[in-house]
């Protein structure tokens, strides 16, 4: 798969994980890329461990639990390039 | 006419920071708030009317509020809550002086006993600091005849002229025995059962305080019920569950003692007395029970009884912190009735704090990794300290170099998440670590989701299992195997 497609893959698990949280489930909640997520409260820190954790298994990746504090996660955007960034450490 | 009095409870999202989430919500009837409009009626029988409403779980808005005002046009509103609420006792304060109408706006509770000068400035006209029970009667009998209340012990008001006065407070109540039984009938106890209880669980609940005042001298304590254990009997106790049962259905209590196993021979008592009757209770000791307290004998009479949920307060594995925030936890003694706890089938909820004055990383450390060998506890839960201005804890901090908010913005610091601004000895940054490392570590471990659910499954409906979680991990979880076991590790 190509980093683009999975960039792509990424994005459309944590926007469905982060839609699927809500109570509208998919409804017509618009979430952008730098939408605030964690400081809204969409999402907290037990939930993006969660995300992480089921993206981690999704991909066959880790992340330390150094890597998850230090890393400031609080946009779809963020969170992407943040696993993209592991991915194509995984791949090189 | 009746004095009409309204008892609020000035509360707002708890655990679910969320609108759509407010039925997740742990929302607990308002128990103090409930004694003293029995001792209202019990004093001023006829000549007062009650009711008691929660400010965030009766009304979707303060115009509903305010619409119940205008239809029950309370004389005496009596604002209750917890320092986390202040600002919410403001706007209720504000959004009843805004009737116009010649109300009465009296505070209480722990946010005005522990901050008297603070909740006066909310805009209420009087404080009653401590314990209500004998004071609001007085009061509200005086102004039944017409007469001025400020002279009476433990109230606080502003004087035009002299400022605050507060009067020397109450002794604290003796007998707690000769208190009535919490009134049920001044709220609707069908709308609690929209919202989950202590236990996680959607219960037709009944709360019970069996005793006041805790002896134990631990720094992090706003010890409101005073030093000395005033325990109420096993009986009386016993008595007040049996009466729910019988008129009201109720068949889950939730125990808010702060030390409900300090008397050994009572909690017996109390065991025995349960255990001989052929309706099985369910037992919630969700303020907790001392662990230290307990021994197998103790916990095996505790589950004939019915107890189905506890808490145990570890704070920290560390014991030169356990001696300086004055627990004095015995530690190994915790970690065996813990273990039986759990091989008993019962629900442990395992509370630990991090961000103590002078607490290493590797004391922190220690703790996580004390919680983590524990196997099948239902919930353990990750705090920071809160350095609450009039504790111990905060004179600690101080000498420990802890750099301490002056104002009251401690207060904000979120509930349920970290909001930790960090120590001399463990920075915000590392304090962020070690959430992060108890959230993928312990919380979310799958064994011991696994094992946890095990033990859920004995007590509780699978909707509730759900309920739990979605609570808890502040999303909406719809399929427990799918969403949170296949995606742990």
């Amino acid at each position: 798969m190509s980093r683009e497609l999975k960039k792509m893959e990424v994005e459309a698990i944590v926007e469905k994980f982060i839609k699927r949280g809500l109570m509208d489930g998919q409804g017509n909640f618009d979430l952008k890329a730098d939408s605030p997520l964690v400081s809204t409260g969409l999402i907290d820190s037990a939930g993006l461990v969660l995300l992480l954790s089921l993206l981690e298994k999704k991909f066959d990746i880790n992340f330390s639990v150094e890597e998850l504090a230090s890393a400031e996660l609080d946009t779809l955007s963020s969170i992407v390039s943040f696993v993209n960034e592991k991915l194509n450490q995984h791949v090189s | 006419m009746p004095i009409k009095v309204m008892l609020l409870e000035a509360a707002g999202p708890w655990l679910a920071s969320r609108p759509d989430m407010k039925d997740l919500e742990q929302i607990v009837l308002p128990h103090g708030l409930m004694q003293l409009s029995a001792d209202l009626k019990e004093h001023l029988g006829d000549k007062v009317q009650v009711a008691v409403r929660h400010s965030f779980g009766d009304y979707n808005s303060d115009q509903e509020l305010a619409a119940e005002l205008d239809r029950f046009d309370p004389d005496v509103v009596g604002i209750r809550g917890l320092h986390v609420y202040r600002k919410r006792f403001k706007e209720l304060a504000s959004l009843i002086k805004s009737r116009g109408k010649k109300t009465l706006l009296l505070a209480g509770g722990p946010f005005p006993t522990i901050s008297p000068r603070q909740a006066l400035q909310t805009g209420v006209d009087a404080v009653v600091i401590g314990e209500g029970d004998m004071v609001l009667p007085s009061l509200v009998q005086r102004l039944n005849d017409g007469k001025d209340f400020r002279d009476l012990p433990g109230i606080g008001y502003t004087h035009p002229g002299h400022g605050v006065v507060i009067n020397p407070g109450r002794r604290f109540l003796q007998d707690m025995n000769a208190l009535p039984f919490p009134d049920y009938d001044c709220l609707d106890l069908g709308r609690y059962e929209r919202y989950l209880t202590y236990g996680y669980n959607r219960r037709r609940q009944g709360v019970i305080l069996s005793s006041r005042g805790c002896p134990y001298r631990c720094a992090y304590c706003h010890n409101l019920f005073g030093s000395r254990f005033r325990p109420r009997s096993a009986d009386s106790v016993v008595a007040e569950m049996k009466l729910l049962n019988l008129e009201r259905g109720i068949k889950d209590f939730y125990f808010i003692d702060d030390g409900f196993n300090l008397d050994r021979t009572r909690v017996e008592r109390f065991c025995s007395l349960l255990s001989k009757q052929d309706e099985q209770f369910n037992l919630y000791f969700a303020n907790g029970l001392r662990a230290d307290l307990l021994d197998t004998k103790l916990v095996d009479m505790l589950v004939e009884a019915g107890m189905v949920w506890v808490t145990y307060a570890l704070e920290t594995a560390s014991n030169r912190l356990q001696r300086l925030i004055r627990k004095n936890l015995n530690l190994e003694k915790l970690k065996l009735v813990t273990e039986y706890t759990i091989s008993k089938g019962v629900m442990v909820n395992l509370c630990f704090m991090i961000g103590l004055p002078s607490e290493t990383k590797e004391e922190a450390l220690s703790t996580l990794r004390f919680v983590k060998a524990i196997q099948g506890l239902v919930l353990p839960m990750f705090f920071t300290v809160k350095y609450y201005p009039n504790t111990d804890i905060f004179r600690i901090g101080l000498e420990h170099g802890l750099n301490l908010p002056k104002d009251d913005s401690a207060f904000d610091a979120p509930y349920h998440d970290i909001g930790h601004f960090g120590t001399p000895t463990l920075p915000a940054g590392e304090i962020r670590e070690l959430y992060f490392r108890f959230l993928k570590e312990i919380f979310l471990s799958r064994p011991r989701l696994e094992q946890a659910m095990e033990i859920q499954g004995l007590h509780m409906t699978d909707q509730e299992i759900l309920d739990m979680y979605s609570l808890l991990l502040r999303r909406r979880i719809r399929d427990v195997e799918k969403e949170l076991i296949a995606v742990t590790k």
